[in-house]
Formats: structure tokens, sequence, C-alpha cells
């Protein structure tokens, strides 16, 4: 296990290599100038090539690479180029918020998806499988941002019960963080969680359907028995691979529902860095994020070997 | 407590922003970044809202008679925030700040005229100009006083004069300032904290409005005006120092020829403006059109000038027929040896009512011929497409730009300051092949204090800005200011900079 895992750890590294050249080479072909903000409005010609020497922007971009590149491996992602803050610490900070949203995303995704996952392949045929399936096509067919929307207009602002924007720390004022995170996780988790009904349901009737399943009901088990020990364990497996895929992309910063909600996470910050052409922050961001990613995959393939002890790493 | 017992003392303003500050450089005169700057640092005179010059930083002053220098008394009782003596050598170390290209920001171009700096004594300054300089008192109302040992870190820290210290700025959440206890200025504050939250989404800003997030919020967008007055929101105009216009780009000398060379397809655009209906559906009715760049009280203002043009598509067809461009393959759009007759129009993204300008346009030149082809940009695209880059050789991208300009509101040279209309270095006249006289003109009207002389030239250039069409103004901009009906005295300068410090809460 130990080792398989230390072997997953050294085959990310050329994927953390690419990522980063596809990373810079990306963020620098998006068209605009950070100098020209940084310069100012109606900035005189000289005063732009000023600005883009102070940034480094005049030198080659194989030699910006390699100065961003040398910095990273010694743990240094650099310096804001508009607000002078260390991009490391911009990344901390917004990833605490980001943090809190992925938590109430995914119980939001599991408070809905375990239940109705199970109950619709349990009550195959009847109306309650219909109503999942309706759920389902709806969760996965209304954007994200009309969603936000929708609960700002009829929660804040009709109802007047919960409030349309902003965050706290949990330690600061519990109850409001809470009452903060009711419409961004229900926005945020609510996509995940018909993906994940579905993938639930579908993954419990194949299970069901196993020789298994059948000898347990013969030998005289009780059905709720059957369902947890047998069913549910085994039908988790492909799940476990989705949320996993879920919980990186919210991870990685949720931009919509944190641009709705104002909520000061990864994706809004990286929202902004686009928006500036912040290289730094911008490469660090996404740097940050692939990282996640890849740290998230793994753990997921690791709990593989939890759920299902069949499973053993070569 | 009523209203009638008078300001109350304490609180925090939460006021909601379209955009994060980019930094403290007080000479960065960018849109979002200066109503922000403006509660750490204070002027040397202030103009009130009728443009009357009143005492900040500086308690008196006075010009010699040629008008190329001012001498300035300045307050014996004011503190950096750092605690030390405010003293006049921090005022000559502004304008030499001002005089570099790379650390003057927007402040350098307004400062061509000046010589120097001396200071006389620890209360006394003299500023010199090489020639004399009218809108002298516009330079000394804008350029705010940044203590010069925080120099070297305006990126993310301030020391000024200002009622408000600098608290906490973490970026894209929230710009915290705190009261000044050593504030020059007897009993103000009134605040305990002023914080600015940025909003990505201008949807978020107003609903953090309605439903009581923020106390108030800068430069909400005009489509929201009427929504916000419904939800019993207070929302003022600010004095409307800004201009709505479209910035026509002809080629270059060095450059191909394209429709725009032609000054006749140039005027068929100026007549192409729907003032009416812009201000109506693209600015809700928050503007006042104009044909004009100079409001009516300006010394650049002529009567005979303001109904140059009007909305007469009939006028801008014919126009287009004079120069050759008629619709030859019956597609809809006129064309002349083989080139179509469109115009990349850009707009900004963050002022979605410059879009819908752009839209309208296309609506309406599309009836003559015309495509107009609508580009909305981000800041840092627009940035290069407006003003140029070296790569360009300083010459602007697009053929129509829909976008705003300022200054014009105070002594009318400060129009010639934004990067359009500029003598020198303007993208749209890189190899200063500006029309006949404009130059000249405006090198009359920049250096004389004769009201006569200054007209005369003003009527010159107004009748070759309309003629040559390279600029249209459409409408006034005026910045919208929100607030809660608990917010009282909150104010906004000549330059639509928010004023905290006297602001109190009910």
């Amino acid at each position: 296990m130990v080792v398989y895992a230390l072997r997953r750890l050294v085959q990310t590294l050329p994927v953390l290599f690419l990522s980063s050249i596809l990373v810079f080479g990306l963020v620098r072909f998006i068209p605009g100038d950070p100098a020209m903000l940084i310069a100012g409005p109606d900035a005189l010609p000289e005063q732009i090539v000023a600005a883009r020497a102070r940034l480094g922007l005049d030198k080659p971009i194989y030699v910006q690479y390699a100065i961003w590149l040398g910095q990273v491996v010694r743990g240094d992602l650099g310096v804001s180029i508009l607000n002078g803050y260390p991009v490391f610490d911009l990344i901390a900070r917004k990833f605490l918020a980001t943090l809190q949203l992925t938590a109430g995303g995914l119980l939001v995704a599991l408070c809905i998806s375990l239940p109705l996952g199970i109950l619709a392949s349990v009550r195959r045929g009847g109306w309650f499988e219909r109503l999942t399936s309706l759920v389902v096509a709806l969760g996965q067919a209304i954007p994200t941002f009309w969603l936000g929307i929708l609960l700002v207009l009829v929660f804040s602002l009709q109802l007047k019960w919960l409030p349309p924007s902003g965050q706290v720390a949990f330690s600061e004022k519990p109850g409001l963080a809470l009452r903060l995170m009711i419409l961004p996780s229900v926005t945020l988790g609510f996509y995940s969680a018909t993906v994940l009904t579905r993938f639930l349901k579908s993954s419990m009737l194949e299970v069901m359907e196993m020789d298994y399943v059948r000898t347990a009901r013969a030998k005289g088990l009780a059905d709720t028995g059957i369902l947890t020990r047998h069913v549910l364990k085994n039908a988790l497996i492909p799940v476990v691979t989705i949320l996993g895929l879920q919980l990186g992309a919210f991870l990685g910063g949720a931009v919509v529902t944190e641009s709705i909600f104002d909520w000061p996470g990864l994706g809004r910050l990286m929202l902004q860095a686009i928006g500036t052409r912040d290289y730094p922050v911008l490469q660090g961001t996404v740097l940050f994020v692939v990282v996640t990613f890849v740290c998230v995959t793994l753990i997921t393939d690791l709990t593989y070997g939890y759920l299902d002890p069949r499973i053993r790493y070569q | 407590m009523d209203m009638e017992e008078g300001p109350r003392t304490g609180g925090t303003l939460v006021v909601g922003t379209t955009d994060d500050i980019i930094n403290f450089d007080a000479f960065s005169l960018g849109f979002v970044s200066y109503p922000m700057q403006n509660q750490c640092y204070d002027s040397l005179i202030v103009y009130d809202k009728r443009l009357n010059i009143m005492p900040r930083l500086a308690t008196a002053w006075e010009t010699n008679a040629e008008g190329t220098s001012v001498t300035l008394t300045l307050r014996d009782d004011v503190v950096w925030h750092n605690g030390r003596a405010f003293v006049a050598d921090d005022v000559v170390q502004n304008i030499e700040r001002a005089l570099v290209p790379d650390t003057g920001s927007n402040v350098h171009g307004m400062v061509q005229t000046v010589t120097g700096a001396t200071a006389d004594g620890d209360h006394s300054v003299t500023i010199d100009f090489a020639a004399p300089t009218p809108n002298m008192f516009d330079i000394l109302n804008v350029m705010r006083i940044m203590a010069p040992e925080s120099f070297d870190s305006l990126t993310n820290s301030c020391i000024g004069t200002g009622p408000f210290k600098l608290k906490e700025w973490i970026p894209g959440d929230v710009l915290t300032f705190t009261r000044n206890e050593d504030y020059w200025e007897e009993g103000r504050p009134y605040l305990d904290e002023v914080s600015f939250k940025p909003f990505d989404d201008l949807e978020a800003l107003v609903t953090a409005l309605e439903t009581g997030i923020i106390d108030a919020a800068i430069a909400i967008p005009p489509k929201d005006y009427q929504r916000l007055l419904d939800a019993g929101i207070a929302v003022d105009f600010g004095q409307g120092g800004l201009l709505y216009s479209i910035t026509v780009n002809p080629p270059d000398p060095d450059q191909p020829e394209g429709p725009l060379s032609d000054k006749r397809v140039r005027q068929a655009v100026c007549w192409s403006i729907d003032r009416d209906a812009i201000v109506d559906q693209a600015l809700f009715g928050v503007g006042g059109a104009t044909v004009v760049p100079f409001p009516d009280y300006s010394v650049a203002y002529f009567e005979e000038l303001a109904d140059h043009y009007s909305f007469d598509l009939d006028a801008a067809a014919a126009l287009l027929d004079e120069a050759g461009w008629v619709d030859t393959d019956g597609d809809g759009v006129r064309d002349k040896d083989g080139v179509k007759l469109v115009l990349n129009t850009i707009t900004i993204q963050a002022f979605p009512e410059t879009t819908d300008i752009g839209t309208i346009l296309e609506a309406d030149m599309a009836t003559i011929g015309v495509e107009i082809d609508v580009e909305p940009l981000d800041s840092a695209t627009y940035g290069p497409r407006h003003l140029g880059t070296p790569e360009t050789d300083g010459s602007a991208v697009f053929d129509l730009d829909v976008t705003f300009v300022g200054r014009q509101h105070l002594d009318p040279m400060g129009l010639f300051d934004n990067s359009p209309f500029r003598p020198r270095s303007s993208p749209i006249f890189p190899r200063g092949d500006f029309p006949e006289g404009y130059v000249d003109q405006l090198a009359i009207a920049g250096s004389t204090f004769d009201r006569e002389e200054r007209r005369a030239a003003f009527l010159q250039i107004g009748e070759i800005m309309l003629d040559s069409c390279i600029d249209i103004p459409i409408s006034w901009k005026y910045t919208l200011f929100a607030r809660q009906a608990n917010v009282h005295g909150l104010d906004w300068t000549v330059n639509d900079e928010l004023i905290a410090g006297n602001t109190w809460l009910e």
C-alpha cells in the first residue's frame, strides 16, 4: 500500500511538470496586458514600457517561465503583480473559504443523493423512481448561475430568510456563518447530488442482481442487512470515483457559485486574476488546483482498498 | 436618536464597489481605485460642487501676475498617518514624483507645464510653471499628497493625511480604513471604520444593497437605478463629470487607407447617433444627451455648436453615397473596391451600458448599410486596444470605441489630458497627423488666462472636432451613489470620489 502510494506520488511529477508548462503557456495566451492596468487608464507609451520592464514582462517568455519555475520548485509562488501580496498567502486565505464551501456542497450532495439513490433503486419501477429521475434530469439541466440567482430571489429577496451573499469564518460568528453557507452550498451541491444519485442508483441496481445478493436473500437475511452490508458497500465503489472528481472540482474553486454569492474562495481569486491578468496569482492558483486534483484522485484510488478488500495494490 | 440631534459618531460603513482597488498610488487615476484612495489622502485644495476653490492642506494661495507660479500656504496642524508632521517639502517631493513619467502615472500628463516646486520654510510652497497655466487649480485639486516615505510601498499600503488610515486590505475581498484620530479637521470623521467590498457580479452588488448586507455602493449600473429606488434605497447622482463618447480612429498615415480615412464616412457615423434612444434605453434615463463635450457653464461651450449634429440617417446615407460606399452585391452592407463597410467597435465589459450603446448604433447603422461589429472587452484587453502598445507603435486598435472620458467639466483643458484628445502621444494620432489647427489652438487655449482669447481658440477647436468627427460626445455620465436610509452625509468630490469623512450612521 505504502509503496503503491509512493509510486503514484512519483508518477504525478511529470504530470505536474507538464501542467506547469500548460498553465504558464495558456495564461500568457490570454489577450491583454497587466502593465496597462498598472500604468493607468491614460498612460503614455513610455509609462507602459516602464511598467512592463518593472514586471519583467519585457523578457522572452521562456526566460519568464524559467524564472517562475525556479521559484515554484523552491516553494515560492511569487507575488501578485498588482498588490504585491505573496501568492501562497493569498491562496492559503482563499482556500479556507473554499474548503468551507466544499464541505457544505458535499454535505448537500450526499444528503440528497444517498437517500434518493438508495430508495429509487429499492423501489424500482414505482413513482419514487420516476420522481427521482425527474429531479436528476432537472438538476443536470439547470445551469448553476440560474439556480443560484433563483435561490437568492426566493429565499433572500422574497422570503428574506437567508442572506444573499458574503462569508464569515465559523470561528467568528457560527450562526451567521451557517446561514451564509446554505444558499451557496445548495447551489454548488445540487448538480453533484444529481450526478451521484444517478450513479448510485445504477450501481445499486447492478449489485442487487449479483449472485451473492440472491444467495444472501435465500439464506433468509433481512433486507436492511443485505442492503447495508452487501449491496451499498459494493455499490459505492464507482460512486466514490465520481465523488472524488466532484470533490476535486469543488476544491478547485466554484467560480460561478463564488461570484454569485460573493464568496471569497479560490474560484473568485482565479476570476479576479484573469480579469486583471495577474499572471503570478493565476499561475499559482491554477497549479495549486492541479495539485489538489491530483491529491484527491490519489486519495480516491487508495479508498478503493478499504471499500473492496478484493482490490490489492500491487 | 433622530436626525435633529445631529451626526452620530461610531459605526462601520460598508460600501460595495464594482471592482477592487488596484493600488494606493494617488497619481494613478483608475476609475475604480481613486474613489477609495480618497479616504487615505488629502489634496492641497478642493473644488466644491459649484467649482469654487476651497482650502484643504493649503489654507491660502496666490498666483503671480503672469500666471506662471502659485504660492500656497500650508496648514501647520497636519500630521501623516505615521505621526510625522506634514511639511512643505512633502509637497515638493510629490511634485517631483509627478514630473517623472514612470512615477507620475496619470498626473504626469497634467503637469507638463510645471517646471518645479520650492519650499519656503515648513508651511509655504511655490509651484512654478513654464507658461501661464489656466488649469493649475484643477491639477492641485486632483493631485492628492502622499507621504514621501510611502512612495516605494504604494502597491499595498498608504500613508496619507486623510480622515481614515488603512487598516487591512485582503485583495479581492475587503479593504478597511479606520478613523484617523489625529485628523486635522475638528470632529471628523464620524465613522469608526469604512470598508469597501468588491463584487464581481453586479447583480450580487445590487441584491446586497436591497437586503441590507452593505450600507452603500459606488457606481451602480444605470439599469438598476429604478429597481433600487423601488426597494427604498436612496440613489444620488454624482457630479456628472464624465462623458460617454465614441472615439473614432481613422487609419494612421503609415497604415493602409480604410473607410474612416474619408471624413464623410466619419461624419456619417456622427449623424447616426440616436442620443435620446441611447439615454432612454442604454442609460435608463441616467444621463443627458449632448453633442459637444463641454457643459453649458464652460468657457469652451458654444450655443451655435450644441446642435451641430442630430440623429439623421438620411444625411448619413447621403454622405456614404457621396463617398462612394454603395451596396453593389445586394447583401445589405455597403462596399467599395471590394471592401465591406464594417466598423469594429470596442466596448467595456465592466460598463455594460457601453455595449448597449454599441448595440443601438449597430441597429441604426444596419438600416443604412453599415455593419457595426460590437466587441465587448475586459479591462486588461481593452487597455491595449484603446491605448495602443509598443507593438502597434502606440496606435489604437479599433474603428470605434464606446468609452467615457473625464475632467472636461472643470477647466476645458482637462478633456485634453484624456488619451484620445491629448496633443502628445495620442493613440488616435500617434504620428502627429492631427486635424489642421487642432494642436496650435490647443496651445493657445492652454497657455493664457485671457478669457476672450481662450474662447476664440476653443471655438476653433470645437469646430475642428465636429467637422473632423474624431470624437462623438453622447451623454453625460453620472456616477450613481446608493445608500441605505440610515446613512447620512455621504458625499463626493467633483471627480466623484467618495467622501466618507462627513458620513454618519443613524
